[in-house]
């Protein structure tokens, strides 16, 4: 049941039916009901997964909560095996397995096992460990009622790709919920609007372009074909994951919920660092506080913190697969963080800094930021390291056969469109403020996405969102 | 990406240096758009924190309200937009729903005649294999034909173009149907799409400008899938989901449109005079014991890949669905038409140049009887069109070429003049093939 088809729809509003009539402590017992249910139409045995985890975690938290400090360590290394295992033998095992079948000379699927991946493992895994960890540090009390801390983990909107929601953030929302306001309702609704507009209009119509040529890409030779692909790549990734967060965001404030921001604008970022302040925040913010900054706590040398950006960053690209092409992924971030590092470090107070710092170099900072942003994401997308090599030399071939240009007049000017609503976006945060907009105003621009969705939204194939292979 | 503009830019200026620079001027001024606009959005605003949602509004944001409005004008729009004629007088000509617009428009301004109106429904066969001009002339005064027929059409678009057209469900002396006889679906479903009849798509596009909202329960559950029920829903009520690939090339080339609509009159009088392909595929043969196709160097792979699907065995469940997606449709005619004059002609068009000998008897059964309740459908034999099952009178595995096209209108006109001649006109005929062989 994905947030683009007709079904999750139909199940949202019924939750919504369900759910205001019914005081709060009953409502969240259906949330949870619902989450379940809504998990179950995946797969009702990795269900139980969860609920195992839940419970586990829920366990762990209760005894973390009242025992010595001795002790404490050890539950936080049971909850992190356990956490950390579950994940690693569902996402990792096989790519440990076939890499060890390759060092041992065997073929390299000798070792391997028919595993199927749960659908936000990832997800839950990091929202849970962010529940132990804060017990474990004192910054949260362990949660008593376990249908409280069930729904944390489960909630629908964010269980099959986020944002990662903290223990401590959403559980004093369950503690202290309130109706939402006729303000936050409307800003849930842009913001589910946006989303689909996100999704079904912009995503999937690159999509179109991509799937078609990463299908074959022997099929398409030269460096047209190579260009064109790699930019609606680019721009289906954002559109696509930040279509999901929206419409996520928008289903939780319509039950009363908030979710952190995860995007802004990320590709009008003006170098590495703003980057990762807007692309995936709740991850980034994630690592931050539970890997960069544990790591960094009583070291503060130049050369530690570059180490401990690598590790951080090498951390999520394994988190986002278990394959080389992650892993490189990380490491190549890392590798312009502390780059960028250094370089902010080299050039302080020098003429350099007073050039790049002008108004008039940020579109030229954008610029070289987006270059060295879209080369990597290719890793997302080819399935071996192999595709990418040969994507990257076509890609940098300028030697006949050219190919042809693939994107045709329709997704290229949903870039420009694109282009334009983000800068006015950046400006005035126009789409924020349709939710008090007067009525007059969101009138015209609900008809005025309606029509959009209904004339120009892809429907004769329904894409999956990318993140939900993670 | 500007990095990737420039390397195509770069790519195409190589690739044919003599060309104006029109990639070049293009890409420039794409690039100070680029830069203006950055430049532009690097001076935030201060009104509101970044991306926080608002949580307070100075007026009442009648949430409901303002949410009903929009959805009621939303579909009044709509409504008014592709409901009515505006946009199906701008279809394009040669999609699917624009041929079928096309055929609809013609018949409501064709002026009513005395003579015996008959049409002719079906779909590429029937326009490969049928001339209404050939067959007026041989049957004389008193008889006019009318090819009804569009590529791709199916049952369920005859259904709803004949409610459209024929809303008294008197203005035809006799209607022809071509249908299969057998059980057996004419084509084998791909395997990547089962249940290719009871998840018919493509019917949601060709019977658009046809459908009307109390279709939408009816039409939404002749499919298996939600996911289409919802499409077929929507195409009912909002119908811009159905002409969406339309809009969109409306939208790409609105010129090239305006000039394709200009050109309309031109293209229906092309296809009323067309005498069919000229093409035909003698010297093909097929085996049927090692169910194999031998083809000279002449005929396209395609068409030979056309042929080796034309005689693949059909799987049970395809069948089942055929027989069922027939039946409801084909039924659903047969049922409209049941307590008035006009005649239903269910005929077996030439299945192809080859015909796979049935495998076992469930493969030469028929329910076709089932569906015969009425006197006046008339079932043509099996066996009337059986001698053009021949290569020489095909171009491909399904279409007739002009010889084809010149029999098979022959022989329905001959039968149509025998079985129903002057003096007995208005009587009804008891029709002597009440079922299939």
């Amino acid at each position: 049941m994905q947030f683009n088809t007709v079904e999750y729809w139909l199940f949202f509003a019924a939750v919504l039916l369900l759910f205001y009539p019914l005081p709060f402590r009953y409502g969240r017992v259906l949330l949870l009901a619902a989450s379940y249910a809504f998990y179950a139409n995946w797969s009702s045995v990795f269900l139980l997964l969860i609920i195992a985890s839940t419970v586990v975690d829920y366990t762990l938290g209760l005894l973390l909560g009242s025992e010595r400090v001795g002790r404490k360590r050890l539950l936080l290394i049971i909850s992190l095996v356990v956490n950390l295992g579950l994940l690693g033998f569902f996402k990792y095992y096989n790519f440990f397995a076939s890499s060890a079948a390759e060092v041992v000379g065997k073929p390299a699927h000798a070792f391997v096992l028919n595993i199927i991946l749960p659908v936000g493992i990832s997800f839950y895994t990091f929202a849970s460990l962010s529940y132990t960890i804060d017990v474990y540090w004192g910054r949260m009390k362990p949660v008593r009622n376990i249908i409280d801390y069930a729904l944390f983990v489960s909630f629908f909107p964010h269980l099959p790709a986020g944002p990662i929601v903290r223990a401590r953030q959403f559980i004093s929302q369950i503690w202290t919920w309130q109706k939402p306001s006729a303000v936050v309702v409307q800003s849930g609704i842009v913001l589910i609007l946006s989303g689909l507009v996100k999704k079904m209009i912009f995503a999937d119509r690159f999509a179109i372009t991509v799937n078609n040529y990463f299908s074959d890409i022997g099929a398409h030779p030269g460096s047209l074909p190579a260009a064109s692909v790699t930019g609606a790549f680019f721009l289906q990734l954002f559109f696509d994951f930040s279509g999901y967060t929206d419409i996520a965001r928008g289903c939780a404030k319509l039950l009363g919920f908030e979710f952190p921001l995860n995007f802004v604008r990320p590709y009008l970022a003006a170098n590495v660092v703003q980057f990762w302040q807007r692309w995936h925040i709740s991850l980034g913010r994630w690592v931050h506080d539970y890997v960069f900054r544990p790591l960094t706590s009583h070291r503060h040398g130049r050369f530690v913190i570059a180490r401990n950006l690598m590790i951080t960053m090498l951390l999520v690209g394994f988190w986002h697969g278990a394959s080389w092409q992650f892993i490189i992924w990380g490491g190549y971030y890392g590798f312009l963080l502390v780059t960028y590092r250094f370089y902010r470090h080299a050039t302080a107070g020098t003429i350099v800094r007073r050039i790049t710092g002008q108004r008039a170099f940020i579109p030229v900072a954008v610029a070289l930021t987006t270059a060295f942003n879209i080369f990597p994401l290719l890793l997302f997308r080819t399935p071996t390291l192999h595709d990418t090599a040969m994507v990257l030399r076509s890609l940098c071939s300028f030697k006949p056969p050219y190919g042809h240009w693939l994107l045709t007049a329709e997704p290229c000017t949903l870039f420009l469109i694109a282009f334009t609503i983000a800068i006015f976006e950046e400006r005035t945060h126009w789409i924020e403020r349709m939710a008090t907009a007067p009525a007059f105003v969101r009138i015209c621009g609900y008809v005025l996405v309606f029509l959009a969705l209904e004339l120009f939204s892809v429907t004769e194939q329904q894409v999956p969102f990318v993140y939900f292979q993670f | 990406m500007y990095l990737l503009l420039l390397i195509s830019a770069a790519v195409a200026a190589r690739s044919d240096p003599s060309a104006v620079p029109w990639g070049w001027i293009g890409l420039a001024a794409l690039l100070v758009f680029l830069y203006v606009g950055t430049f532009y959005g690097a001076a935030r605003g201060k009104t509101l924190p970044k991306n926080e949602e608002p949580t307070s509004s100075p007026r009442p944001p009648r949430v409901a309200l303002t949410l009903i409005a929009a959805v009621v004008i939303f579909l009044i729009l709509d409504g008014a937009v592709f409901h009515t004629s505006l946009y199906t007088s701008v279809l394009l000509p040669r999609s699917f729903a624009g041929r079928v617009q096309a055929v609809v428009t013609r018949e409501r301004q064709r002026p009513p005649t005395t003579a015996r109106n008959v049409l002719v429904l079906g779909d590429s066969r029937v326009t490969e294999g049928f001339a209404a001009q050939q067959a007026n002339a041989a049957a004389g005064p008193g008889w006019e034909f009318i090819n009804g027929a569009v590529p791709g059409l199916t049952a369920c678009t005859w259904y709803y173009m004949l409610r459209e057209i024929d809303p008294d469900k008197n203005r035809y002396f006799a209607i022809i149907l071509p249908v299969e006889y057998r059980d057996v679906e004419p084509r084998p479903a791909p395997a990547d799409r089962p249940g290719e009849y009871l998840e018919k798509t493509r019917d949601i596009h060709l019977a658009a400008p046809l459908l009307r909202y109390t279709d939408a329960i009816s039409f939404a559950s002749s499919y298996g899938s939600w996911t289409n029920r919802y499409r077929a829903f929507a195409a009912c009520v909002l119908r811009g989901f159905a002409y969406q690939s339309d809009v969109l090339d409306l939208v790409e080339h609105p010129f090239e449109r305006v000039k394709r609509l200009g050109q309309a009159d031109k293209t229906a009088h092309a296809q009323e005079t067309y005498a069919g392909s000229k093409q035909n595929l003698v010297g093909v043969q097929y085996d049927p014991k090692s169910e194999t196709i031998t083809t000279p160097p002449q005929v396209t792979p395609a068409v030979k890949a056309m042929l080796e699907r034309s005689i693949a065995k059909r799987t049970p469940q395809g069948s089942a669905d055929w027989v069922a997606y027939r039946k409801r449709w084909v039924g659903a005619i047969l049922r409209r038409y049941a307590n008035s004059e006009t005649r239903i002609v269910l005929m077996q068009l030439p299945r192809g140049p080859f015909v796979r000998p049935a495998a076992s008897p469930a493969e030469e059964s028929s329910t076709m009887g089932e569906l015969i309740q009425n006197p006046s459908t008339v079932v043509l034999s099996q066996d009337r069109f059986a001698d053009l099952e021949s290569p020489e009178f095909f171009f491909d595995a399904l279409h007739p070429n002009a010889l084809g096209r010149q029999r098979i209108t022959d022989a329905l006109v001959q039968e149509l003049v025998q079985r129903f001649p002057p003096e007995t006109e208005g009587e009804r005929q008891p029709a002597p093939d009440a079922s299939p062989r």
